[in-house]
C-alpha cells in the first residue's frame, strides 16, 4: 500500500468495521486532501494558508431504505462517525446503490507532483504578470477512494491550480479566476487585451434589442454550466456545439478512475450536434455521470469538467469582429427556470478596434442561447465556476441586450 | 475545556506569536419536505482545527491533541488533553418539518460551536441553530430555530415589462435589507472600506442619507448571523453603522481593530481552513421616527422580493435582482412585473431613500452571504423604504 493510500484505507476500516452486518450493502467514499494557498491582499500583507482534509461519506442500503452520512476529522473517528451517521439517516427517497455488476474503473495515473518551491515561484510569477491589487494562487492535490461492500474498490489522485485575482475593469472590480493540472496551463484571459490599453472609453449607447454577440470565456463559462446543468428543453441545437463533460483523457484537468458511485469513467457528450440525435444530452436519463463535489455531497447527476471544443483556426479574439463583445461578469447569472440575466462588462467592436465601453445586461432563454451559437474565436481558456469550464470565446446570435 | 485553559498557558509560554488557535465543530442534518412527509434525510458532522501565526495559516481535519500537536509542531504527549463537552445536537426533522408549509423544500439543519484559544485566554462557545430552506425557485431562506418560520413560497413574477425612466419604488423589508446589507454592510466592513472601492470612503461623519436612517450591526440579535465571541475571540458587540442618516462606524477584526482603531468584534470565517476577516452579521435598518404605514399611493413600483444586490462602484449605483414586484397607481397594484434588475444610483449625496419604517421586520431571504466564497448565514430584519429616482437597469 502507498503512502498516499493509508489515510483512506484507515478510514475505510473503521467506516466497515461499524457497518459490517448491520446493513446489506455499502458504499465508503473517501476523500483526503492537501492544499496550500500563497495570497497578496490589498492590505499589503502577504498570507499563507495550508490545509489537510480528510472526508468520508457512506451509503447504506437496508430493504428498500439508504442512509447517508458523512464527517471530517482523522481518519479512523471520521470513518466510524460517517458510519454510525449512515445508519441512522436510513430513509425513503435516495436513489438505490448501482448493482455491483455495473461497477469498474479505468486506469488513471496521478498527475507529476508540484513542489512547494515550484508553486511559490509561480505565485511570485503570477503577482508580477499583472497590476492586480488582490492575487492569489491555490495548489490542491487530492486522493480519492471508493469502495463498496461487496469487493470493489477505485483509488485516483487530482492535482488543480487556481489562480484568482481582482483586476479593475471599467470602474468596477472584477474577480478572474483560471484553474489548471499544470501551471504552464495557466495564461491571463484573453479579454484583458482589449482593456489594459484603450482606457477611457466613450460610454456605450445601445438600443436595447437582440443582437449577435460575442462572450468572452468568463461570461462564456457560467452559460455553459447553466445548459449542463439546466438541460435546455425543445431545443435545435446550432451546428457549432461541441460541449462534452470531459473525465480522462489529455483534455481532462480532473482526471478520475470512476464517476462518484463506482461506474467507469468515460467522456460524455452535453451537446454535441455529429451524433444521429441532435438533443442535448441529458444527464438523468443515463446512469453515467455522477459526481461528487464536495466530498459530502451525494454523488449527483453533474458536469466535472465542462470543455467546449474549439473551431479549429488560427483566429486570435476578436479578430476582425464588429459589435457588442462582453467581457466579464459583473454578477452571477440569476437563473429562472430557462432564463438567464447577468450584468457585464462589455465593449462595441469595430473591426476588432474598442470604440466605446460600458455595462450591459444579458438577458435569454437557454434555447435561444443553444440554437443561436455561431461560431467560436480562439483556444479554450480554463475558467473556474463550481466546476472547471473551458471555453473559447464564442460568437452568439439574438442574444438579448439591454 | 480544561485542557483549553492548560493550552491557553501553552501558548502564552511559548516563543512563537501564535494569535490564535481555533477549534470548530458542526453538525448538519438535511432531508426534503414534499408537503407531507420527510424523505432524503442526511446527516454531516465535520471538525477541524486550525493555527495563526502572522500571515500563516495552517488547518487541520479533527480537534484531536494530535491535529494540535501537529499545528504547533511539538509532539501529542506535551498538548494538554481536551474534548468538547457532550454531543453537539439538534432537533429531529420530522419536528422541524412539522412546521413547515406544504410545499416542496430542501431543508437544512446546522448547529456549531468553536472555541478559540489565545495567549491571553480561551473563548468557547455553540452557535445558534439555523435552519436553512431551498424552495423550488432556488430561492434559499434562514432562520434560529425556535423563531417563526418565514414565508417560503416562491416570488410571483409576471409577465408586465416594467416600466422605463426614472421613478419611486416602495421598497418591502426583504429588499429593504438587502439594500442595506448590500449598501452598508459590506462597504463598512474595514477591508472593503480600506480597499478604497467603498461608496463611503471619505463620509464617515458625513450624511449621505436623506431620511433619518438608522443602520447596525447587531450578532447578538437573534438572528441566523449571531454569535457571543467572534471567531478570532472577540465579545460581540451591536455596532452601529448608520445613525439618522450619517455614517458612524466600521465593522473590523482585530488585524484591522489595531491599525486603524476600529473596534474588532466582527471576524468571521466558514471553518479553520479559512482565515477570519471582517464579515457582516445581522443588519438592522429603521427609519427614526418613520411612518407605521408605506405610502403605496407615492409610489410607481412597489418591490416585494429581490433575490440579491449588487455595488457597482464604477457605475456609482446599486443594483437589486428583482423577482416580485407591481406596477402601482394611486396606490393600488395595476400589474405583477415580470422579473428585472433595478438600478438604483448613488449621486453625490448618496442614496435618495426620501422615507421608510420605523419598525425593522425579519428577512430570511437571501438569508446567506457569500463573500470571498465563504457563504455564512448573514441575518437581516429592516422596515420598508420609499426610494426616489430608481430606475430599470
Amino acid at each position: 500500500m502507498s503512502g498516499g493510500l493509508a489515510e483512506p484505507h484507515e478510514a475505510l476500516q473503521a467506516a466497515a468495521a461499524v457497518l459490517a452486518g448491520r446493513c446489506e450493502v455499502f458504499e465508503v467514499f473517501v476523500r483526503r486532501s492537501h492544499s496550500l494557498r500563497l495570497a497578496h491582499h490589498r492590505r499589503g500583507e502577504l498570507c499563507r494558508e495550508e490545509s489537510y482534509e480528510l472526508g468520508v461519506a457512506c451509503r447504506v442500503g437496508k430493504g428498500q431504505l439508504i442512509g447517508f452520512g458523512r464527517a471530517s476529522g482523522e481518519a479512523k473517528e471520521a470513518g466510524q462517525t460517517a458510519a454510525r451517521l449512515a445508519l441512522q439517516s436510513l430513509t425513503d427517497g435516495h436513489p438505490t446503490l448501482p448493482v455491483a455488476s455495473l461497477l469498474g474503473a479505468v486506469p488513471c495515473p496521478p498527475p507529476p507532483a508540484l513542489s512547494e518551491e515550484e508553486i511559490s515561484q509561480l505565485f511570485h510569477r503570477l503577482r508580477q504578470a499583472n497590476d492586480a491589487r488582490d492575487v492569489a494562487l491555490t495548489w490542491l492535490r487530492a486522493r480519492t477512494l471508493l469502495a463498496r461492500s461487496e469487493g470493489f474498490e477505485a483509488f485516483w489522485e487530482n492535482q488543480l491550480v487556481l489562480w484568482e485575482w481582482s483586476q479593475e475593469m471599467f470602474g468596477e472590480e472584477v474577480m478572474f479566476r483560471r484553474v489548471a493540472s499544470q501551471p504552464a496551463q495557466l495564461d491571463p484571459p484573453s479579454c484583458l487585451s482589449l482593456v489594459c490599453a484603450q482606457q477611457p472609453l466613450p460610454p456605450l449607447a445601445l438600443e436595447p434589442g437582440l443582437r449577435r454577440v460575442l462572450l468572452a470565456p468568463d461570461v462564456a463559462a457560467p452559460l455553459l454550466l447553466g445548459i449542463a446543468l439546466r438541460t435546455p428543453k425543445k431545443t435545435h441545437p446550432a451546428g457549432a456545439w461541441d460541449l462534452w463533460d470531459v473525465r480522462r483523457g489529455a483534455h481532462a484537468l480532473l482526471p478520475m478512475g470512476c464517476d462518484g458511485e463506482g461506474l467507469p469513467a468515460c467522456n460524455l457528450p452535453v451537446l454535441t450536434v455529429d451524433r444521429a440525435e441532435t438533443q442535448p444530452w441529458r444527464w438523468l436519463a443515463h446512469r453515467h455521470g455522477t459526481v461528487r463535489v464536495p466530498w459530502d455531497s451525494p454523488p449527483t447527476p453533474g458536469p466535472v469538467h465542462l470543455w467546449q471544443k474549439p473551431f479549429p483556426g488560427p483566429a486570435t479574439p476578436p479578430g476582425s469582429f464588429s459589435g457588442l463583445a462582453a467581457l466579464a461578469p459583473l454578477t452571477e447569472v440569476v437563473w429562472e427556470q430557462q432564463r438567464f440575466r447577468l450584468l457585464a462588462a462589455a465593449v462595441e467592436l469595430s473591426r476588432g478596434g474598442v470604440v466605446a465601453a460600458g455595462v450591459v445586461t444579458l438577458v435569454g432563454s437557454l434555447s435561444r442561447l443553444v440554437s443561436g451559437l455561431l461560431t467560436t474565436l480562439g483556444p479554450a481558456e480554463h475558467v473556474a465556476l463550481g466546476c472547471p469550464v473551458s471555453t473559447p470565446w464564442l460568437v452568439v446570435a439574438n442574444l438579448e441586450v439591454r | 475545556m480544561e485542557g483549553l485553559t492548560a493550552l491557553s498557558a501553552l501558548l502564552a509560554r511559548g516563543k512563537r506569536a501564535v494569535r490564535e488557535l481555533f477549534f470548530w465543530q458542526e453538525l448538519r442534518l438535511q432531508f426534503r419536505w414534499q408537503g407531507r412527509q420527510v424523505t432524503g434525510f442526511t446527516a454531516r458532522q465535520r471538525a477541524a482545527c486550525s493555527l495563526r501565526e502572522g500571515g500563516l495559516l495552517v488547518a487541520r481535519d479533527g480537534c484531536t491533541r494530535t491535529q494540535v500537536a501537529h499545528l504547533l509542531g511539538v509532539k501529542p504527549h506535551s498538548v494538554p488533553p481536551w474534548s468538547w463537552e457532550g454531543e453537539l445536537a439538534l432537533p429531529d426533522p420530522h419536528t422541524v418539518a412539522a412546521q413547515l408549509p406544504p410545499i416542496t423544500l430542501q431543508v437544512g439543519v446546522t448547529g456549531s460551536r468553536v472555541a478559540v484559544v489565545r495567549p491571553d485566554g480561551v473563548f468557547a462557545c455553540t452557535r445558534p441553530v439555523v435552519v436553512d430552506c431551498e424552495n423550488q425557485a432556488g430561492e434559499t431562506f434562514t432562520w434560529v430555530w425556535g423563531q417563526a418560520v418565514p414565508p417560503l413560497e416562491p416570488a410571483k413574477a409576471g409577465n408586465a415589462a416594467p416600466p422605463t425612466g426614472r421613478l419611486r419604488a416602495l421598497l418591502h423589508p426583504q429588499p429593504a435589507a438587502v439594500l442595506c446589507h448590500e449598501l452598508f454592510g459590506h462597504p463598512l466592513e474595514a477591508d472593503a472600506f480600506f480597499s478604497g472601492h467603498s461608496p463611503w470612503v471619505g463620509k464617515l461623519g458625513t450624511r449621505v442619507v436623506t431620511a433619518p436612517l438608522t443602520v447596525v450591526d447587531d450578532p447578538t440579535a437573534a438572528l441566523p448571523g449571531g454569535f457571543h465571541h467572534d471567531d478570532e475571540g472577540e465579545r460581540a458587540r451591536r455596532k452601529v453603522l448608520v445613525a439618522a442618516g450619517t455614517v458612524k462606524g466600521l465593522l473590523a477584526d482585530r488585524t484591522y481593530g489595531a491599525t486603524f482603531g476600529a473596534e474588532p468584534g466582527n471576524a468571521r470565517r466558514l471553518s479553520p481552513h479559512y482565515a477570519p476577516y471582517p464579515r457582516l452579521s445581522n443588519v438592522i435598518a429603521w427609519v427614526e421616527e418613520g411612518m407605521a404605514d408605506p405610502p403605496l399611493a407615492e409610489a410607481r413600483l412597489e418591490i416585494v422580493r429581490v433575490r440579491s444586490g449588487l455595488l457597482l462602484p464604477g457605475e456609482r449605483a446599486l443594483l437589486l435582482s428583482v423577482s416580485e414586484s407591481y406596477l402601482l397607481a394611486r396606490g393600488s397594484r395595476r400589474a405583477c412585473l415580470s422579473s428585472y434588475f433595478l438600478r438604483l444610483p448613488l449621486d453625490g449625496s448618496g442614496l435618495r431613500i426620501v422615507a421608510g419604517g420605523c419598525s425593522p421586520v425579519p428577512a430570511a431571504e437571501p438569508g446567506w452571504c457569500g463573500k470571498g466564497h465563504q457563504l455564512l448565514p448573514a441575518g437581516a430584519a429592516a422596515g420598508w423604504l420609499l426610494l426616489d429616482r430608481v430606475e430599470v437597469a
